[in-house]
């Protein structure tokens, strides 16, 4: 941070801080009109246009004519933008917690779902679900929160493995994938003990779907996405030196083990929000940071929000997919799965002869 | 002198391995009759027993009678159950053995590296789509065996060019095949839930094991395929023995190494087909049972193979057991979370354990 060469460096950092803005701001108004394009893809055969006039009249508080007018209404203002939104959120806080976990995990695969966070979520929500338990909150803060208390066990687990047993960064992503069998099997058997539940809403949460948000989701994962990107903004530079050497960053006078505890913390409350409204996606915080990190760079504070655009624009994609393949559609999860698989295998392979930084 | 002595100890050596192996058995014979009590009967196992002995004896009943229908229950619902549980058993287990061996990785299974989904893949096409590479009539059960068998080859030959590239440590490799795993087992759910009105839960239940519904019909080409598999391996016993002892000095003693390592690969993608076509993915079997068995006699193939087999189909034919004693009226808890819940915990130490021996 001193001044020496800064005119030398100046130049060059605002060259290239000036281009990211720019990327950012575009690449941020190709999200809204993606996810206003999205909301094309659906089963009720209305065009993009349509929907235009629906919301247009909305606002001039048109009354409606037809029975039909009032039930487009309700759909797309308590089903295609929640949906969106929930989209764009959602991908974003996974995202943001895959650059984040990455960073100080200094493993490229490491994300909410392989390290089993989703997982252990997906047990405290089950739980609330089908026995009710919870902390006699408003049902869905209950689900959070339950989320969130779970979700601290397979992150108990990851400290206790990176910093008392120093497992290397591939052992503790196996680690991490097989505590998330064990976990998505208690909250299969879970849910199977509610009998009020389907199989089908019972697989619907661990494959992660986005098709029944409520119309009100987007009071909490708005706010959430913006909150966590503040936080991490501000975090960024403790999390760009916990990313390197642990002696390095002791002569930094940054104690690195306490960002990690609570950057995994912060990183476990906010995908408590998402497993609580959309149950387990995978693979999307494992693919966008690492193409975030090939765009721009792996400094937190520009890969942060690159990564959150890029991961809502992603599951907005992987969501119209899984919304054309079938009347109904299928679970957004397959989808991402189904692209996340081999780009871990790329990477995998990719790991061994450029040592990741 | 220390000549008798080491054969003494060579014997003792052995009489440790054969008494294990004979324990295991009785566990199995136990198991298999308690099996077949469960149901809506409520028999006793003397009494399921006694009615095993008089239907072999040739005992029929009036039908609409208690003997009738415990007879009936037994004999078309419980047995090919059953008997299908220990076959697939075991034939996952040595499969789990010849891969563990030829990869040179404890960690390597079917269900681990992928290979089990690819086959998943291969039924479903089978199933749903009528898409049969060997031709034999649509649905036909040698036709979803070969399937499962074709694409269950995708996988393999992806697991054994990754693992060319990685690097050597085990985990890698399971990642990888995790990798494998997650991307055939969506594959396989796009194409069943796009090309069918099937469920999803109907789909599910494939990826995660289940035996319940198996008739006697499906059972011989499982048992036919599955017999020759371990036969195959159990008389590569001794090549398997040196491969696990490492690559070089395999090379040395004359081995071939790629042959073997290819053939064993076929071999048990074969055997895990067979049993998959069936019953869907079954996992944690080949993880889970030979290496409990390696801890407690040691590495030696030549016994490793077979009580891994027994140990294997006590697992299934436990789970089974276990799967139905929870089951509620309406519900019942697929035989695959059951495995999870036992295989997955070992499954961690397994990896936590190498993880203390790298250090």
């Amino acid at each position: 941070m001193s001044g020496k060469d800064k005119m030398y460096t100046m130049d060059g950092y605002l060259a290239i801080r000036k281009r990211n803005i720019i990327v950012l701001v575009v690449l941020g108004f190709v999200c809204v009109i993606a996810a206003y394009l999205s909301m094309g893809f659906n089963d009720n055969h209305m065009s993009i246009s349509d929907i235009t006039t629906v919301i247009i009249n909305h606002i001039n508080n048109v009354p409606f004519e037809t029975p039909r007018q009032q039930l487009e209404d309700t759909l797309v203002f308590s089903n295609f933008i929640p949906r969106a939104i929930g989209c764009m959120t959602i991908g974003a806080i996974l995202a943001m917690g895959g650059a984040i976990m990455q960073s100080i995990i200094k493993n490229p695969l490491a994300d909410p779902f392989t390290t089993g966070l989703s997982s252990g979520a997906l047990v405290g929500v089950s739980l609330t679900i089908i026995f009710g338990v919870g902390f006699g909150l408003s049902y869905h803060f209950d689900l959070m929160l339950m989320a969130f208390v779970f979700s601290m066990l397979p992150c108990a687990v990851i400290i206790f493995f990176t910093f008392f047993k120093k497992a290397t960064s591939n052992i503790i992503i196996l680690i991490g994938i097989a505590i998330s069998y064990i976990f998505s099997a208690a909250s299969t058997m879970i849910l199977f003990m509610g009998t009020t539940m389907s199989y089908e809403k019972i697989y619907r949460w661990s494959l992660g779907s986005i098709a029944w948000l409520d119309s009100d989701s987007w009071m909490i994962l708005i706010p959430s996405t913006i909150v966590m990107l503040i936080i991490f903004i501000f975090m960024s530079k403790l999390v760009n030196i916990a990313s390197v050497d642990d002696k390095f960053a002791t002569s930094l006078g940054v104690n690195s083990p306490k960002t990690r505890m609570i950057c995994l913390f912060i990183v476990s409350v906010f995908t408590s929000i998402t497993v609580s409204y959309a149950g387990t996606i995978g693979f999307v915080g494992l693919i966008i940071p690492n193409v975030a990190r090939r765009i721009v760079s792996s400094d937190t504070k520009i890969l942060l929000p690159f990564s959150a655009i890029l991961g809502g624009l992603f599951l907005l994609f992987s969501d119209c997919i899984a919304r054309s393949v079938r009347l109904g559609g299928i679970s957004v999860g397959i989808i991402t799965a189904l692209i996340g698989g081999p780009v871990m295998l790329y990477i995998l392979i990719k790991m061994k002869k450029n040592c990741w930084r | 002198m220390s000549g008798e002595r080491q054969l003494e100890e060579y014997w003792s050596y052995l009489l440790k391995k054969v008494i294990f192996i004979i324990v295991i058995t009785v566990a199995v014979v136990i198991l298999f009759l308690y099996s077949l009590s469960l149901g809506y009967m409520n028999m006793t196992i003397p009494e399921t027993f006694q009615y095993v002995i008089n239907h072999f004896m040739g005992v029929t009943y009036e039908s609409g009678t208690r003997e009738w229908f415990c007879d009936h229950l037994i004999f078309n619902r419980n047995m090919p159950e059953a008997t299908f549980a220990i076959i697939a058993g075991a034939s996952l287990a040595v499969a789990g053995v010849a891969m563990q061996s030829v990869m040179n990785n404890p960690l390597a299974d079917a269900y681990t590296t992928g290979i089990s989904s690819g086959a998943c893949l291969g039924v479903s096409m089978a199933i749903v789509l009528g898409l049969n590479i060997l031709d034999t009539g649509v649905g036909s059960r040698m036709g979803i065996i070969s399937n499962a068998f074709i694409f269950s080859i995708i996988p393999m030959v992806m697991i054994l060019v990754v693992s060319r590239k990685l690097d050597q440590s085990p985990t890698s490799l399971i990642l990888a095949g995790t990798a494998i795993s997650f991307f055939f087992n969506s594959l396989t759910m796009v194409v069943l839930l796009s090309a069918t009105d099937e469920s999803l839960a109907a789909v599910y239940s494939w990826q995660i094991g289940h035996i319940g519904g198996t008739t006697w019909e499906s059972i011989p080409y499982t048992a036919v395929v599955s017999a020759i598999g371990i036969v195959v391996i159990y008389l590569l016993a001794k090549k398997l023995n040196i491969m696990s002892s490492g690559e070089n000095s395999a090379k040395a003693l004359g081995l071939d190494i790629e042959t073997l390592r290819t053939f064993c690969l076929l071999m048990m993608s074969l055997m895990v087909a067979s049993v998959i076509a069936f019953a869907g993915i079954i996992g944690f079997v080949g993880l889970v049972c030979p290496h409990i068995v390696r801890t407690i006699i040691d590495a030696d193939n030549r016994f490793v193979i077979p009580a891994s087999a027994i140990l294997g189909s006590i697992m299934l034919l436990g789970g089974m057991v276990i799967s139905e004693l929870l089951a509620t009226p309406t519900l019942s808890v697929p035989l695959g979370v059951v495995l999870s819940f036992i295989g997955a915990p070992i499954f961690l130490i397994l990896i936590i354990r190498r993880n203390s021996n790298v250090w």
